[in-house]
């Protein structure tokens, strides 16, 4: 059941409650209060009467013996009493003790059990009975100073005090239903207005639940509801974000085993290729030779593959232990390992310059971006590499004016085995796996890797290394590589 | 006939290549970028051109847009093996695509039927003094029907598929029986002395001891 009808329902429900017996208390009190004025009228005109009676009969005691007291006697007196037959004439009857019936005009209707009843009653009892659709009150009074024991009993139709109660009844009945309708109404109608606000939640967690994450509820009842609604607006926003997170990190692995499928090809080629020939028969000596020459080959590639690749994911797990180095030795041992650079390398970097870092990794990283500055044709010929001082930290950086890297790319070039030209790189020996290293390296020494690019100018990268005994270089970036340290 | 064209910046891969096709008279000539392919095939005339997609500069795509009006064949030789990939390279008029990493005899298998349906290679093949029909399964020996069970077919099928390369025993056994090997390696020897009954070839088909049979290359 929706709670807009649960809350009409509720109101509606008490709402009849309070109608039902604030009417039936007003009935039963008007009932009352005429019933009990009919009856004071009626015993003040019944006391009448039978003093009336009491003192006809007296006047005719002398003539007439107490035991022989004769109908018509009594039936003269009461006619005398109740004179000429007219239409609200008194309806009576005189019986003995015993109950004979000496004299009467009661209606026919009157059962006699109920006169006996109002006998049983008393002088004071008064008996309301209901016979043939009418409503009759009866009173029985013994008459005073008779011979022998007489009882008038009188009776009064009272059928317009019922038919009033039960007037009173159905109007009250229709009070209360036109009452009700427009109150059931009223009810609904604000309860909807109510919940208004709850539907607007609702609907906004539905979409949210089938996936569209831009949705928030506009909720504006300056009331709980609103809290709730800027509560779940909040939830939103942070599942939003969870889910752009996620599906950006799905996409980022979807990418690199794609990528290291395809990567796995060439090597794999060669190697089923060159095995399948030679497992199927002796081949020329010379024959012999190329396909042992290029399986070692592919075989070494793969090695130096899943080395880099082991490197990765070993910087990206844990980090790596940092201490103080000096700067323009890594340089020089960057260098050092690259004796065959076809651009000319140009160092500049003070020769006090220290910094938190790990020696053999910085190498790495270095010759790394100087392999690439140099595959990127320089147009002068040169690869240049420094350290630059800054407040707290040193800013290494490498910088070629070769062909740079397009605006495109320049966002996935630190995605493993990505490339920009996917035959050039290969050709030269790349994995592609060198930029993604240089970044991991980075973010081991609490750097991100920037990347300056202009298609067909060069392109200039850098990082930043603490110094030693200074705090963290660039703000809120910390050091993934102090938790492993 | 024509030499083929590989296109394939990899030497491992083009060298495959090149010693799958040369014993079977394909002559190769090999290109490592798209503007190398270009100059070669403005040069000379060519069969068929096997191409790489991922080339360093112009990729086999435009290479291919560029052979098209000569109506050379193409066959994609690539590790690009999305279903996108695959229907982009056939639209544009390639032949055949092969997926890599791919068996030599798979690769030998396509380019021989492609030079067939293009009639670039007759479609009988004359070995030692026998023609060989591989469409009908039918074999001649000097105009004289020679009839071979399906066994020995399949045997003289490989010896001829490798030709000039000592077959080792198991793989002759596995590439011919298959999953019913034969309990003894005795009936491959029976086979190959039927062969060489049937077909004259006594001198040209020689076993290599302890290793196998070899069927003599070209004569």
């Amino acid at each position: 059941m929706k709670f807009a009808v649960k809350i009409a329902a509720a109101t509606m429900a008490l709402l009849c409650v309070t109608l039902g017996a604030g009417g039936a208390h007003s009935v039963r009190q008007n009932f009352a209060a005429a019933r009990s004025a009919a009856l004071n009228s009626c015993a003040a005109e019944h006391r009448n009467l039978c003093f009336s009676m009491e003192t006809a009969l007296a006047d005719g005691r002398d003539a007439q013996s107490a035991a022989l007291l004769a109908s018509p006697a009594i039936a003269a007196a009461a006619q005398e009493l109740t004179g000429p037959v007219r239409e609200n004439a008194p309806m009576l009857a005189a019986l003995t003790q015993e109950g004979s019936v000496l004299w009467a005009t009661l209606p026919v209707q009157v059962p006699y059990a109920e006169v006996r009843r109002a006998m049983d009653a008393g002088e004071t009892g008064a008996v309301y009975c209901r016979a043939d659709g009418r409503y009759w009150l009866l009173m029985a009074t013994p008459l005073q100073g008779q011979a022998r024991p007489l009882w008038l009993a009188q009776a009064w139709d009272v059928s317009h005090l019922f038919t009033e109660r039960d007037r009173q009844v159905r109007q009250q009945l229709l009070l209360s239903a036109a009452a009700l309708a427009a109150a059931g109404a009223a009810a609904a109608a604000v309860s909807v207005w109510l919940t208004r606000p709850l539907r607007a939640l609702d609907e906004a967690a539905r979409a949210l639940a089938a996936g569209d994450g831009h949705v928030r509820a506009q909720v504006a009842s300056g009331d709980e509801l609103e809290s709730l609604g800027e509560s779940f607006n909040r939830m939103a926003d942070a599942i939003g974000g969870q889910m752009e997170a996620l599906r950006a990190e799905s996409a980022r692995q979807k990418r690199f085993v794609a990528a290291f499928s395809h990567e796995l090809k060439t090597p794999m080629t060669t190697l089923l290729g060159y095995a399948s020939m030679l497992r199927q028969g002796q081949l020329a000596p010379q024959a012999q030779q190329t396909a042992a020459g290029h399986l070692y080959r592919e075989a070494a590639r793969l090695e130096a593959l899943s080395g880099q690749l082991l490197r990765l994911m070993g910087l990206e797990a844990g980090g790596c232990a940092l201490e103080e180095t000096s700067l323009p030795a890594v340089l020089h041992a960057a260098a050092d390992s690259l004796p065959d650079l076809p651009a000319q390398l140009c160092l500049a970097c003070p020769r006090d310059a220290r910094a938190l870092a790990n020696a053999p990794l910085l190498i790495d990283l270095v010759r790394n971006l100087v392999l690439n500055a140099a595959a990127a044709s320089p147009c002068d010929g040169k690869v240049r590499v420094g350290c630059t001082e800054e407040s707290a930290a040193w800013t290494l950086w490498v910088e070629d004016k070769g062909r740079g890297i397009p605006a495109e790319a320049l966002a996935h070039v630190t995605e493993p085995f990505y490339r920009v030209d996917a035959g050039r790189a290969r050709s030269a020996g790349g994995a592609g796996l060198g930029l993604a290293l240089c970044r991991q390296i980075a973010q081991a020494h609490g750097s991100e890797l920037h990347i300056e690019s202009r298609a067909g100018c060069g392109t200039r990268v850098w990082l930043t290394l603490k110094k030693p005994g200074a705090g963290t270089p660039e703000g809120e970036e910390t050091a993934r590589g102090e938790a492993g340290a | 006939m024509e030499p083929v064209l590989i296109v394939e910046d990899e030497a491992a891969i083009a060298d495959l290549i090149e010693l799958t096709l040369s014993p079977h008279g394909y002559v190769c000539r090999k290109a490592a970028s798209a503007e190398q392919a270009a100059d070669l095939l403005d040069a000379g005339r060519y069969s068929l051109v096997l191409l790489d997609v991922m080339l360093p500069g112009a990729d086999g795509f435009a290479l291919l847009d560029y052979i098209g009006p000569t109506g050379v064949p193409v066959i994609f030789v690539t590790a690009r093996t999305g279903v996108d990939d695959r229907v982009r390279g056939l639209r544009a008029g390639a032949y055949d695509y092969i997926a890599k990493p791919f068996a030599p005899a798979e690769l030998l298998a396509r380019v021989d039927g492609l030079m067939r349906r293009t009639g670039r290679l007759g479609p009988a093949l004359e070995v030692w003094g026998v023609q060989i029909d591989p469409e009908r399964h039918s074999v001649r020996r000097g105009g004289v029907p020679v009839r071979l069970r399906p066994r020995e077919y399949e045997l003289m099928m490989t010896l001829v598929r490798n030709r000039g390369i000592t077959m080792y025993r198991d793989v002759l056994l596995q590439q011919v029986w298959g999953a019913e090997e034969p309990e003894s390696s005795r009936t491959l020897d029976i086979h190959i002395s039927r062969l060489r009954s049937k077909l004259g070839w006594q001198h040209c088909l020689v076993s290599v001891p302890k290793v196998g049979y070899r069927l003599e290359g070209a004569p």
